[in-house]
């Protein structure tokens, strides 16, 4: 039996055709795996490069979501975006129950900052706050770069929207701070502006308390004291209107004036973005403060 | 990656080798083609040195008896039922020897690897262990059982011994 089956299976031979066929194909295998030397290699390699795909892509996914700057929108409702570094909106956060009434119908995310504000004050839900006896006020937070950029064309947004609307800048370490104390940084700076006055003055107040309320009682502390605040543009115009109209009035006129001068020549240096018309309706409403 | 002297030169060497392997594995002459190169391509890309002659048709042996049980492993060949591989033999075996390739062909595969490495290639139960990662006294058992199922389908004449 041991020999047939080796006389068996010695008939069984490669055919020649074959051997050549398979030289042929080793050969051209040769020359492609002259790159990578074994499939092994290939196959780490491919493997390591879709890695780093997904890792940029990921990577550059959350980088683009980040917010880098803040522009905040206050009256009483509290609305705050975060932009990415190429101006557009990846997060609209409000801060009380009627900003997220206005937020519930817009859709702002991927926007350029220029329309989302657009839209959240041109929205009908808005149209109820923008009163003369309320006080819109955009609040811009951002690194050093971007800041000169959106500052401007929020200041110029503000100018167009006139009456009423301000706009501030801030530090972007003031939008953490303020975040960590669940406001919006527009009415975060509203409040450091104003506890520099008023120690007493505490954050849960100002959360309930609309931005021309805040800059009443700042009106009120600062014509008690004489003191202006670099960031306070436009409620120092505000100021030197109405202590001009007080003077004009003939009411409390011998403290009023020589402090609003000083208010005047701090306007002089400053970026101030608010209009004549700001000014004046400033005025009428902070005379309602000051019975 | 061996050189190209080196490969063309086992091509030649263990070509007839391989091809007995696919012969009693696979159905076609298509599929030994497949798995004839891909026992080659292996070779080639194989780095490690041999100790020896022995050791070289040994890996070859190995590579190959797996890159046949992988072929009929995947999907596509798993349904496919043919055993054409006996009808394209050449003409010129006899009718004796076409016997009994049929009747090795039709045992189960485990029995045709140890049947084929003890009675053709000659190697030892041990030997055939170490080249199946099977242990000794299997292998006996195996060649055994397989004697018997050749015998009972070749006559009696079959001592086996």
């Amino acid at each position: 039996m041991d020999n047939k089956i080796q006389d068996a299976f010695s008939h069984v031979k490669a055919d020649p055709a074959l051997k050549e066929a398979t030289k042929d194909f080793l050969a051209t295998k040769r020359e492609r795996q002259s790159v990578f030397r074994t499939r092994a290699a290939y196959r780490t390699f491919a493997a390591v490069c879709a890695m780093l795909l997904l890792v940029v892509g990921i990577g550059g996914y959350q980088w683009s979501q980040m917010p880098v700057s803040y522009v905040s929108i206050d009256i009483n409702p509290s609305i705050e975006l975060g932009l990415n570094c190429f101006e557009r909106v990846v997060t609209a956060e409000a801060y009380n129950p009627e900003g997220e009434e206005i937020l519930q119908g817009l859709s702002l995310k991927g926007k350029k900052y220029t329309e989302a504000i657009d839209s959240v004050v041109e929205s009908e839900t808005m149209a109820p706050y923008l009163t003369k006896e309320e006080e819109l006020v955009l609040t811009v937070a951002a690194k050093d770069s971007k800041e000169k950029t959106i500052e401007t064309t929020v200041a110029d947004y503000s100018k167009r929207v006139g009456k009423n609307c301000h706009s501030v800048s801030a530090d972007i370490e003031t939008a953490s701070s303020a975040h960590d104390n669940g406001m919006s940084v527009g009415k975060y700076n509203a409040y450091l502006q104003l506890s520099q006055y008023d120690s007493g003055v505490t954050l849960d107040e100002c959360k309930h308390m609309s931005m021309s309320q805040i800059h009443g009682l700042l009106n009120e502390h600062g014509h008690g004291e004489g003191r202006h605040n670099g960031q306070q543009q436009n409620k120092d115009g505000g100021d030197s209107h109405n202590a001009q109209q007080q003077n004009t009035d003939g009411g409390d006129s011998h403290n009023a004036q020589p402090k609003s001068t000083g208010g005047g020549e701090h306007q002089g240096t400053q970026n101030n973005s608010s209009d004549d018309g700001g000014m004046g309706t400033g005025g009428h409403h902070r005379r309602r403060h000051h019975p | 990656m061996r050189s190209e002297a080196e490969v063309n030169h086992a091509v030649e060497e263990y070509a007839d080798m391989v091809q007995r392997i696919c012969f009693y594995h696979l159905k076609n002459q298509a599929d030994t083609e497949d798995v004839f190169q891909n026992v080659f391509l292996k070779y080639m890309t194989y780095d490690q040195p041999f100790e020896n002659g022995e050791h070289e048709k040994a890996w070859l042996l190995r590579v190959a008896i797996n890159a046949c049980k992988d072929y009929l492993k995947s999907f596509f060949r798993k349904n496919t039922v043919s055993l054409e591989s006996l009808g394209e033999l050449e003409e010129q075996i006899t009718e004796d020897y076409r016997e009994v390739l049929e009747a090795v062909l039709s045992l189960p595969v485990k029995y045709k690897d140890a049947v084929y490495l003890h009675y053709y290639e000659g190697y030892t139960a041990f030997e055939i262990g170490k080249i199946l990662g099977k242990k000794e006294n299997s292998v006996y058992s195996l060649l055994s059982r397989g004697r018997q199922m050749l015998k009972e389908k070749l006559g009696g004449d079959w001592s086996g011994q």
